[in-house]
């Protein structure tokens, strides 16, 4: 596995705790991240990445250890099942599928919260922003994962010195 | 042959194997954590002192970038005016960005000062150096934790009112839970009519004034105080302000939802109060 990957992790997690856009506005970047690396690498890597931001954003958080791992492993999960929805050709499978892998967090945590904490108040504002959310993270999904292959390819060409793959090529599909 | 054919079988179990193995690990991570005291503190502590020293490298270099930023649009207007003012201001640009800030941040340390002089409490000024914003969980990191004196439970305050409780405490770091978290519940009365209910945070960045009876009566525009019967907050400290009553939901309470009057997307200093006698005790 590249460096590449556990550096891009690391900026997306201190860029949403430090970053200007507050949910639910901003994407769910965590989220893609762990989507764009299931595609990239093999799925022992990915869940480790997952496990590692998971566990990081719960220790920042205020969520017991492992709620958040559990919420991007389902998004490896998810990804894995349906890669051919998620690849990079097609643009609105993509928004689509990062959209229920979103619908599949919201209800995971909203379980895990009505089954684990004291406070079980699902409030309907706090489901509105998730809605919000879902659409900022799925809609904003395509750009970013351009971006993130973007990002590859420098580090590619700028930090390894070698020529990168094309733009669409070598992925699995 | 038969090593292709092994390898499909390995990657065909490979999957359900991880999720197994995943959720059972989940399981005993979240029943380990939410238990007291938490045998993993020491672990989630490790980890923010190895990683909390990052989260200033990112504020210090988002506010560099803020700087520039902010400088350059200032810059745009002038370059269109002047050539050479465009080059004296291209030579002053960080400085004058930096007093910008330094202005900025003086209004909002005399506005906090003007506040601690009011609310005459002891108080200690801290920043926030990150902040998980997400939607189901709301919290702030302070730059300061026990070796400054932060202990658990003690209130977070800006010029504009309450932000929340102290919830953890490492050495130099320190959680707060901020009063829109689905978990804060705050006693607080109606300043018009002292009318007691419960502020309780519902995740998204509200509040709702609960246990209003429906034939109490609350009107947009109301001001709601901290009661100081929580024995957390300081009496008479403003929670925030009623933006809509809705008498028609069922039950016997009215819904009444409040803005709370420090604005969470743009906390920067805070002040912790420190001598507060919470009559709560660490579970």
């Amino acid at each position: 596995m590249s460096l590449f990957y556990l550096l891009l992790g690391f900026f997306l997690f201190f860029l949403q705790h430090v970053g200007p856009f507050p949910a639910p506005w901003r994407p769910d970047f965590l989220t893609l991240y762990i989507v764009f690396v299931t595609l990239r690498l093999d799925i022992p890597y990915a869940v480790g990445l997952a496990w590692l931001y998971g566990l990081l954003l719960d220790c920042y958080g205020l969520a017991p250890l492992g709620l958040h791992a559990a919420l991007l492993l389902t998004a490896v999960m998810g990804t894995a099942l349906s890669r051919r929805r998620l690849n990079f050709l097609y643009v609105f499978p993509q928004i689509a599928g990062v959209g229920l892998i979103m619908v599949l967090q919201a209800a995971i945590m909203v379980g895990l919260l009505h089954l684990l904490l004291p406070v079980p108040v699902v409030h309907l504002a706090m489901l509105r922003q998730a809605l919000q959310q879902l659409l900022t993270t799925a809609l904003s999904a395509p750009l970013v994962f351009g971006l993130f292959r973007l990002l590859e390819i420098g580090w590619q060409r700028w930090i390894l010195k070698k020529s990168p793959r094309p733009f669409l090529a070598g992925l699995r599909w | 042959m038969n090593k292709k054919s092994d390898d499909v079988s390995r990657r065909r179990y490979q999957l359900p194997l991880i999720v197994g193995i995943s959720v059972l690990l989940i399981f005993t991570l979240i029943s380990a954590s939410i238990r007291e005291p938490n045998p993993l503190a020491p672990l989630a502590a490790m980890v923010i002192r190895a990683t909390a020293p990052v989260f200033n490298f990112f504020q210090e270099s988002a506010a560099v970038v803020n700087r520039v930023w902010r400088g350059y649009i200032y810059l745009v207007g002038v370059q269109a005016e002047n050539e050479r003012l465009k080059r004296y201001a291209t030579e002053s640009l960080s400085r004058e960005a930096l007093y910008q800030e330094t202005l900025l941040e003086k209004e909002r340390l005399r506005q906090l000062l003007e506040f601690k002089n009011q609310a005459a409490l002891p108080v200690t000024g801290a920043r926030i150096i990150g902040y998980d914003f997400s939607i189901w969980f709301k919290c702030a990191f302070l730059d300061k934790g026990a070796n400054d004196d932060i202990k658990w439970g003690m209130p977070v305050l800006n010029a504009s009112g309450v932000v929340g409780r102290i919830v953890e405490v490492y050495p130099d770091y320190a959680k707060v839970l901020l009063i829109i978290d689905r978990a804060s519940a705050v006693d607080a009365i109606v300043q018009r009519n002292r009318l007691r209910g419960i502020l309780s945070g519902v995740g998204a960045n509200r509040c709702f004034l609960r246990y209003i009876h429906k034939n109490q009566d609350v009107q947009v525009g109301d001001v709601i105080l901290a009661s100081g019967l929580g024995g957390i907050y300081p009496r008479g400290t403003v929670l925030g302000k009623v933006t809509g009553v809705d008498k028609k939901v069922p039950g016997l309470f009215q819904e009444v939802e409040v803005e709370p009057a420090a604005d969470f997307t743009r906390l920067e200093e805070v002040l912790v109060v420190k001598t507060v006698q919470t009559v709560l005790t660490k579970p």
